[in-house]
């Protein structure tokens, strides 16, 4: 990890911002190293984080309320100029307390968002990587029998161009078929995604006959709790 | 002006962290709300940029060698935001009233006097260098992308045609806008030096949640326009006749592929080993190009290297341990470029192979191109904005 002292010189030492905490890099140890899982320590970071962020909104809120005592205590029984004075001064103060507290949040939100995006693309790849590595294992098995058929059925004809061509043609068949496989799959679980969306008017129609009648089912409208990946 | 007390009332006001530039800003922003605009919507990494170049001036403060070269880039960095000398005095303001909130009682009429000369200086210092850039090059320039390749995954390369005309020297960055992600400038290489027709090269990577990256790989497309900010960068800039060792990971290739179209241009016979780092064989996205220069350069080595491929025949590891293996490199210059991680992963390794640190080079930033603090995270591409 680089401690970032961003203040040079300077004697005081930096604050750990929760932007600090997001974007801190640590260098991987070596393979022969124990260390601890990757995911797990951003995971924690993004908590961490986002604890700093609520407690900064606290420390604001009650930095403004000490201000606005310590202002209500100086100006009683004072004359009536300096209280409307003290009471725009604190209007002020709640509008910037205001505004830093929305700011906050919609920094809380952006970066729940990316994280989320990011794991999402991080997992993406992840199955990407896998249908590779399968469809591979699976060309190299194909190929690795192509050439043995090959040399069983060639008898004297044997060549070992056409033994290496046997193993290549193989390889990509067996290689375009799984990643083909692969895609099938990816591509129907979407259209019957879609088809659900065809039903649904139907559905409704025949659900709201049955609660009429009935009234128990309650679980009309829930497609999210099945198709989605909110947390 | 009382130097010491500017510091020490600037060490107390840096106690409350983030609290300090949060009030600074929705103070700025109440008081003048057309400026909310000029900032991106998340702002953390803003405030943390702003306490450190505060941080960085006031400990300076008193060695005008060191700061004034600082604070006139910042001056010039600015000009992409759209800054102009009217927009001082409301951020002169917003700062004094910030002090003023968090010193409370240590807040004296005299410490306002010092407050007030120094940001006037620094105000002053900063407008006059962007007035100063101002007579030959433009606040920004507008960029039309030509050509869009997806060439992996996750790689786009762009070419965009600038106008006006850009001036810069290979291994510089740019700092790059779309309109898709308003406000928000991150920066990338050019991957070939200055051409007549004006067009240059840009190697992104799309990082997982990246803002911007991931729209310039995903969501512009040819005709659109992208707004670029000036040239800058030394570390990577090839001042010196000396061989040349190059360690690129990823789209850290951009820069020194703009080195190695510089010396085709200029039928260099100079030594260059530039080893490139992937990941796996499909991740090398420009091999095309760079066994070109490799035919046409006869000082030119190009070695592929990828670090999680079983299956490559070519070498295989992390690319610094690579091209520690492949020679002592006595006497070549080396530069580095690629992921935070694979810099810093690269340093160590250089150094515990007993090369000295004076000659192995790489990006150090700071928000700015002014000299950074020390230890500033090595970057590449990673996201950066405005002050």
């Amino acid at each position: 990890m680089q401690p970032s002292d961003q203040g040079g010189q300077s004697r005081w030492r930096a604050s750990l911002t929760p932007d600090r905490v997001r974007t801190t890099v640590f260098s991987r140890a070596s393979i022969a190293r124990r260390g601890y899982d990757m995911d797990e320590v951003h995971l924690f970071l993004q908590r961490v984080a986002e604890d700093i962020a609520a407690s900064e909104r606290e420390k604001g809120k009650l930095r403004a309320e000490i201000n606005r005592l310590r202002d209500w205590y100086r100006n009683r029984g004072h004359d009536v100029d300096a209280t409307r004075q003290a009471s725009q001064a604190h209007a002020k103060a709640q509008a910037v307390q205001m505004l830093s507290d929305a700011q906050l949040q919609v920094e809380a939100y952006v970066a729940q968002a990316q994280a989320y995006s990011r794991r999402v693309a991080v997992e993406a790849r992840q199955q990407a990587e896998l249908v590779l590595r399968d469809a591979q294992e699976r060309a190299d098995a194909a190929s690795e029998r192509a050439a043995k058929d090959y040399r069983y059925s060639s008898g004297g004809g044997y060549a070992a161009e056409l033994e290496e061509m046997e193993r290549r043609v193989a390889w990509l068949r067996a290689f375009c078929h799984a990643i083909q496989v692969q895609l099938h799959a990816a591509t129907d679980a979407f259209s019957r995604e879609v088809d659900k969306l065809a039903q649904f008017p139907d559905n409704v129609g025949a659900r709201r006959a049955d609660a009429a009648s009935t009234s128990t089912e309650l679980r009309v409208f829930a497609p999210e709790t099945r198709n989605g990946r909110h947390g | 002006m009382d130097i010491a007390r500017l510091k020490a009332s600037w060490e107390a006001a840096a106690e409350h962290g983030v609290q300090l530039p949060l009030f600074f800003y929705s103070t700025l922003f109440l008081d003048n709300p057309p400026l909310r605009e000029m900032f991106p919507p998340a702002m953390a990494g803003q405030r943390d940029k702003l306490v450190a170049a505060l941080g960085n001036v006031v400990s300076n403060i008193d060695q005008v060698d060191t700061v004034i070269p600082m604070v006139q880039q910042l001056g010039r960095d600015h000009r992409k935001f759209g800054v102009i000398a009217e927009h001082y005095p409301a951020v002169g303001n917003a700062l004094m009233a910030a002090l003023e909130y968090f010193l409370g009682d240590q807040w004296t009429p005299e410490l306002a006097a010092d407050w007030s000369e120094a940001y006037g200086l620094v105000a002053k210092v900063m407008v006059d260098a962007a007035n100063a850039a101002a007579e030959t090059t433009p606040p920004w320039w507008e960029a039309e992308i030509v050509a869009h390749e997806r060439r992996t995954l996750n790689i786009a390369v762009l070419t965009l045609r600038t106008n006006p005309r850009m001036d810069y020297l290979p291994g510089q960055s740019i700092a790059v806008q779309t309109v898709v992600r308003p406000q928000m400038w991150r920066y990338y290489s050019p991957a070939n030096s200055p051409r007549s027709d004006d067009t240059m090269e840009l190697h992104v990577r799309l990082v997982d949640g990246g803002a911007v990256s991931s729209a310039l790989v995903q969501a512009v497309g040819v005709g659109d326009v992208l707004r670029l900010g000036a040239p800058i960068g030394r570390d990577l800039v090839v001042d010196h006749p000396r061989d040349l060792l190059l360690i690129a990971g990823g789209t850290g290739l951009a820069p020194f592929k703009s080195l190695v179209d510089h010396a085709a241009n200029e039928q260099s016979r100079r030594r260059i080993r530039l080893f490139v780092g992937a990941r796996t064989r499909r991740d090398f996205y420009d091999m095309t190009a760079l066994q070109d220069y490799a035919r046409r350069l006869p000082g030119l080595r190009v070695v592929p290297v990828t670090s999680e491929d079983p299956e490559f025949s070519g070498e295989r590891g992390r690319v610094a341990d690579v091209a520690i293996q492949h020679g002592i490199w006595p006497n070549e210059e080396i530069y580095l470029c690629g992921s935070p991680e694979m810099v810093t992963n690269s340093l160590a390794a250089l150094r515990a192979a007993g090369v000295p640190d004076d000659r192995v080079h790489h990006e150090e930033f700071a928000g700015t191109s002014a000299p950074p603090p020390q230890q500033a995270p090595p970057r590449t591409w990673q996201e950066q904005a405005h002050v």
